[in-house]
């Protein structure tokens, strides 16, 4: 065969085993050391920083002085008919009919006057008639168009009639812009403390028997490794089960108008989950826990409020972070039970999801309500390959309930 | 994620190693090194370049573990090979050490007969290999061991396919030269 000797070659060289370099283990254990310490913590700044701008931004927004018209606002609006008589009683009398011609309900006008034309003022215009005759109701349409003038919260109301050059321009006074709801609430809530068992992962692998290296990597130092040793050419099986998670937080609200409510807060949710893992004689049992605290933002928009009752509709978006995290796990070795391990688990990532629910909400005082607000959620995949309810099962559905707060003046 | 297969221990220890478990990092370096020690010094010749070249290669095994999908048995030995075989192409371009020899008209030709290979030990034919110069050792390896066609061979060095391919022929002749020679002197086998 041509080429029989390439072909003796390849087969020889191509697992063909040497010494390692003495000492390599440990310059690469000392590599790794230095590389964690820079990189972990710009991602968790960069995401707090994030984090703090979001906020930053909507505190922002919340504090610009907003005139929206559309609010419900109390003007009060003195009408101001000029004309040649002032004094005449039938002046007045028009002067009162235009009024209550005037069906805008955002007018609530406080009074009337009748005067002579005087020089322009602000806002007002001479009325040009020279004809003696008395305005009559019918001859005038009241043409009640609200007008901004500026920057100047002062709207004009210019009543027309139909004869164009009869115009009679008033000039409300706006006593007060007269909130009647608060726009500050604080919220508690929780959610979870069931501890019933939600999701189950079986995964069952058969150990072949690991390719045996050499004596100095010292695995029996290692119960987890001494495991895998011991359940080679057996059935092994995975089991993970995942309890709710339970979450406590506080939401800070503020409204912007009379539906919109944003808010955010701060948030910290347990994990647990249960973990058994091995064959049927040499297996470990453990318990990991994971503690998270989380920003949320959120943007509420109420439906719909009956009496003390109020509907609404809930969405957001969940920050959250792994401050703290460990796995106990009880080693047992046939019949006997052997060691128990403790590891502490580091999830790096931020855990980010995003929500929706809906909510009801009683207002028992003026200032307090209880709420409930199921919903869904769903969990992103971090990347970080630790298995916790997020990642095995990332739509949850969850119920809030709490207490809210709101300031003010009513 | 895994799928309901029957997967190895191998698979376990590559994904506690890939969340950052020491001990599987270890025992997975355990595992190959040996073999992964060989391969680099095919390529690499000085001791202290070959520690560096492995140094480099786990630090990138155990930072892109993560991304690794387990196939089965080999596929992750298979894996690790690579990325020892690509970190010492990039310490041997670096050091400029792949230069080829031009081609002269009195280069010895492969001969009439290839040279029978079966009587000769492997650590010899290592050492052998190890012997050719930089250019020729780097294309036979990449050629006749990691299987490259000398397209993949010329895209990696940046030299032509021909370039390539008349590399490896002088590769072959010197490298048959030299067993020849071992065959014809009886000699005591040295350690690498």
């Amino acid at each position: 065969m041509k080429d029989r000797w390439l072909h003796d070659i390849h087969d020889r060289m191509s697992d063909y085993e040497i010494d390692e370099p003495a000492g390599l283990w440990g310059e690469i254990e000392a590599r790794q050391a230095v590389g964690r310490k820079h990189f972990p913590h710009l991602r968790l700044i960069a995401s707090v920083a994030a984090m703090i701008a979001v906020v930053f931004g909507l505190w922002f927004l919340m504090t610009i002085e907003k005139h929206d018209l559309s609010q419900p606002v109390e003007i009060t609006a003195q009408i101001v008919v000029e004309e040649q008589n002032p004094a005449d009683d039938e002046s007045k009398t028009v002067a009162e009919r235009m009024v209550s011609d005037i069906a805008d309900k955002n007018i609530n006008i406080v009074s009337t006057a009748v005067r002579q034309p005087g020089p322009v003022e602000f806002g007002t215009v001479e009325r040009k008639s020279s004809t003696d005759e008395a305005l009559s109701p019918d001859s005038v349409t009241p043409d009640a168009v609200i007008e901004k003038s500026g920057n100047d919260v002062r709207p004009t109301v210019v009543v027309g009639s139909q004869n164009s050059e009869e115009k009679n321009v008033v000039v409300p006074s706006i006593s007060r812009l007269k909130k009647d709801y608060s726009r500050f609430s604080v919220a508690l809530f929780t959610s979870g403390g069931l501890n019933s068992n939600v999701s189950d992962r079986s995964l069952a692998m058969q150990s072949n028997g690991v390719v045996a290296g050499s004596n100095d990597v010292g695995w029996y130092d290692s119960p987890m490794l001494g495991l895998i040793m011991s359940n080679q050419g057996m059935p092994i099986e995975r089991e993970i089960k995942h309890r709710l998670p339970v979450r406590s937080g506080v939401e800070f609200g503020w409204r912007l108008n009379d539906r919109v409510t944003v808010s955010t807060g701060v948030t910290y949710t347990m994990l647990t989950s249960d973990i058994r893992e091995g064959s049927d004689e040499n297996y470990y049992t453990g318990q990991q826990k994971l503690h998270y605290l989380g920003v949320p933002v959120k943007v509420s928009y109420k439906a719909l409020s009956w009496k003390r009752l109020d509907l609404y509709g809930v969405a957001g978006v969940l920050a959250e972070k792994s401050v703290s995290g460990k796995i106990v796990r009880d080693y047992v070795y046939g019949s006997r039970q052997s060691r128990s391990e403790s590891e502490t688990v580091t999830v790096k990532p931020l855990q980010w999801s995003v929500n929706a629910s809906v909510g009801l909400q009683f207002n028992v005082a003026d200032v307090a309500s209880i709420f409930a607000e199921p919903g869904v959620s769903y969990y992103f995949d971090n990347g970080s390959g630790i298995e916790t309810i997020y990642s095995d099962k990332p739509l949850n559905f969850n119920l809030n309930v709490g207490l809210r707060f709101t300031f003010g003046n009513r | 994620m895994p799928d309901a297969d029957i997967k190895n221990g191998e698979y376990l220890l590559v994904r506690r190693a890939s969340d950052g478990d020491r001990d599987a990092q270890k025992a997975i370096y355990g595992h190959h090194i040996r073999y992964l020690t060989a391969v680099c010094a095919r390529y690499v010749v000085n001791q202290e370049d070959i520690k560096d070249v492995l140094q480099e290669s786990f630090i990138r095994i155990f930072s892109s573990l993560k991304s690794f999908d387990y196939r089965g048995e080999g596929s992750l030995r298979a894996w690790l090979g690579r990325i020892v075989v690509n970190r010492a192409m990039d310490h041997l371009k670096q050091s400029g050490r792949i230069v080829f020899m031009p081609l002269t008209d009195e280069c010895a030709d492969i001969g009439d007969c290839e040279p029978e290979t079966a009587g000769v030990p492997s650590e010899v034919l290592f050492r052998l290999i190890r012997e050719l110069p930089d250019g020729y050792r780097t294309i036979f390896n990449l050629y006749v061991i990691e299987g490259k066609s000398h397209r993949e061979i010329a895209a990696m060095l940046n030299i032509k396919e021909s370039t390539s391919a008349s590399q490896l022929h002088r590769a072959k002749a010197m490298l048959a030269s030299k067993i020849r020679q071992y065959q014809s002197e009886p000699e005591t086998i040295e350690t690498i």
